[in-house]
C-alpha cells in the first residue's frame, strides 16, 4: 500500500470502515506524513463532536405530541387490531383446519365402517342366497335397492330383517368343523355354499360378538371376510395373512385359522412363523 | 420489551399506542432538530421544518413499509423539506435580485439570518464551538449534510448514501473533504485567535 492509498484510508480507519486496516496501520508506523494526517483527522473528528446541540422549542414539541395523541385516538384500538393481524389470522386458520380435520376423521371412519358393514351384510346375504332358497328375498332386496331411499318398504328394512334371521339360524345350528379338504372334488357352487355354511356354522354368529377377541383382530377378521367374499385375498401382504390366521385362532375358528396360516406359510417371509402357528392349532 | 426497535415502536404507534410514539420521539427529537437547524441555517425555518417532519411521520406512519430503517425514512423526509425550503429561498432571492417589488418580502441579508449558536451556548465560554459552527456553515451543502447526519445522528455511511442518493464511496469522500475544510477553518481561527 502506498502513502497515497494510505491517506485515502485514514479516514475509514478512524471511522472503523477501512478495507485493509492492518496495511494502513503498518504505513502509519513508518510514514511520518501519514501519521500526521491521521492525527489531524482524528482531532477534527473529536472537535466535530463538540458541536453545540440545540434544544428543540418546547412549543413545537407540545404541538407534535398533541397531534400524535389525536391520531392515536383515531387509530383502531390495539385489542381489536391484533385480531386482524396477519399472524393471528394465520393461527386462527390453522386452528380451524385442525378442528375440521379432527371432526372429519371420525366421520370418515364412520362412513368407512358403514361401508364395510354394508359390504359385509351384502356378502352375507349373498352367501345365504347361495346356500338357501332365499333368492327371491335377496332379489327383491336388490331390486328394491335401486329405488330411491325414503320409499316405504325399501331394501334396507327387508335386508335387515333377512340378515338377523340368518344370523339367528347360524347361532342355533350345530357347528361342524369343516376343513378345506372336505371341499375337494365337489362342484363349485355346492362347494361355495358349503364353505359359506361352514363359515357361518363354525364361527360365532359374528366375530364382533365374540368376547376375548381384540379390537385389532376384529378389524382383521372383518377385512379377511370382505376380501374372501370378493376372492381378492391373494394380494394381501404375508404379514396380514399371518395375523389373520392368528386372529382366527384367537377366535376359535381352527379351520379358518389353518386356512389363513397355510396362505401365510406359502410366503418365504412368514413361512417359519406360520408353520409354528399351525403346529399350535388344536386338532380338528 | 426492554429496548424495542424504532420500527416496532412506529408500528405500535400506528396501532394506537401513544406511548410508543413518545419513546420514538424522545430518541430523535434533538438530533433531528439540530440536523435541520444546521442545514437551513435559520432557526425560525428550522422550527417549522422540524414540526412538519414529525407531522408527516404521524400522518403517514402507515406508509412506512418497514423495508428500510425508521431513521432513513425520517431523515429522508427531513432532507426533502430542507431542499424545498432552499429552493424557495433561492427563488425569493432571485426575485429580490431583480429589484424591489411592491409587496416583496425582505432581502437576502434579512432572510439569511445568522443561525449561529444560541446566546446560552456562547455564554458557556467554549469558543471552539463558535468557530466550528461558522466553519460548518461555510461548507458546501452536500458536504455539510453528510457531516451532520454522521456526526449528529451517528448514521452509517451506507444509510447516509441511501438518504442522499449517492454511492457510499461518494459519501465517504464528502465526509473526508468536510473534515479537511473544517480543520483548515479551525486552524485559521486558531491562528487568528493567537494574533
Amino acid at each position: 500500500m502506498s502513502c497515497d492509498e494510505c491517506m485515502e484510508q485514514i479516514f475509514e480507519l478512524i471511522e472503523r470502515e477501512a478495507v485493509e486496516p492492518e496495511s494502513v496501520r503498518a504505513i502509519l508506523e513508518r510514514c511520518p506524513e501519514c501519521r500526521a494526517r491521521f492525527e489531524q483527522t482524528k482531532a477534527a473528528l473529536e472537535r466535530a463532536g463538540e458541536l453545540v446541540m440545540e434544544e428543540p422549542p418546547a412549543s413545537a414539541d407540545a404541538a407534535i405530541l398533541r397531534a400524535a395523541r389525536e391520531r392515536s385516538r383515531r387509530a383502531p384500538p390495539r385489542r381489536r387490531r391484533w385480531l386482524s393481524s396477519t399472524r393471528w389470522a394465520a393461527a386462527a386458520a390453522a386452528l380451524l383446519a385442525v378442528g375440521v380435520g379432527v371432526w372429519a376423521i371420525p366421520r370418515a371412519e364412520q362412513v368407512e365402517r358403514a361401508g364395510e358393514t354394508k359390504d359385509a351384510e351384502s356378502e352375507a346375504v349373498a352367501a345365504i342366497e347361495r346356500s338357501t332358497d332365499s333368492a327371491p328375498v335377496a332379489e327383491a332386496t336388490r331390486t328394491e335397492e335401486s329405488r330411491p331411499t325414503g320409499h316405504p318398504g325399501t331394501p334396507r328394512a327387508q335386508k335387515k330383517e333377512a340378515l338377523p334371521q340368518s344370523k339367528r339360524a347360524s347361532r342355533d345350528a350345530p357347528k361342524p368343523m369343516k376343513t378345506l379338504s372336505d371341499e375337494d372334488g365337489e362342484p363349485a357352487a355346492a362347494a361355495d355354499s358349503r364353505r359359506a355354511e361352514a363359515q357361518l356354522a363354525a364361527a360365532p354368529a359374528s366375530f364382533e360378538d365374540a368376547s376375548g377377541v381384540s379390537a385389532e383382530c376384529k378389524r382383521r377378521l372383518a377385512e379377511a371376510e370382505r376380501r374372501d367374499a370378493k376372492d381378492d385375498a391373494s394380494d394381501m401382504e404375508p404379514e396380514a395373512l399371518l395375523a389373520t390366521g392368528r386372529c382366527y385362532h384367537e377366535l376359535g375358528d381352527v379351520a379358518q385359522a389353518r386356512r389363513w396360516l397355510l396362505r401365510a406359510a406359502s410366503h418365504p417371509q412368514t413361512k417359519d412363523r406360520a408353520e409354528r402357528a399351525l403346529a399350535r392349532l388344536p386338532p380338528e | 420489551m426492554s429496548n424495542p426497535s424504532d420500527e416496532r415502536l412506529l408500528c405500535a404507534y400506528c396501532q394506537g399506542d401513544e406511548a410508543a410514539f413518545q419513546s420514538l420521539f424522545e430518541r430523535y427529537r434533538r438530533p433531528l432538530f439540530n440536523v435541520v437547524l444546521r442545514s437551513v441555517r435559520d432557526r425560525g425555518r428550522a422550527e417549522e421544518i422540524y414540526q412538519d417532519v414529525w407531522m408527516k411521520v404521524i400522518e403517514r406512519c402507515t406508509d412506512f413499509r418497514g423495508d428500510a430503517k425508521f431513521s432513513t425514512w425520517l431523515y429522508t423526509i427531513a432532507r426533502h423539506l430542507c431542499i424545498d425550503h432552499q429552493r424557495k429561498m433561492k427563488h425569493r432571492a432571485h426575485l429580490s435580485l431583480e429589484g424591489s417589488q411592491p409587496g416583496a418580502g425582505p432581502g437576502i441579508a434579512d432572510r439569511m439570518a445568522n443561525p449561529g449558536p444560541s446566546t446560552e451556548a456562547l455564554a458557556a465560554g467554549r469558543l471552539i464551538r463558535d468557530p466550528m459552527a461558522r466553519a460548518l456553515n461555510a461548507l458546501p451543502d452536500e458536504q455539510r449534510e453528510v457531516f451532520l447526519l454522521r456526526q449528529i445522528q451517528g448514521l452509517g455511511f451506507a444509510e447516509i448514501s441511501e438518504i442522499v442518493g449517492v454511492p457510499t464511496n461518494t459519501v465517504k469522500s464528502r465526509m473526508r473533504y468536510a473534515l479537511e475544510r473544517l480543520q483548515d477553518a479551525l486552524r485559521e481561527w486558531e491562528e487568528h485567535d493567537e494574533l
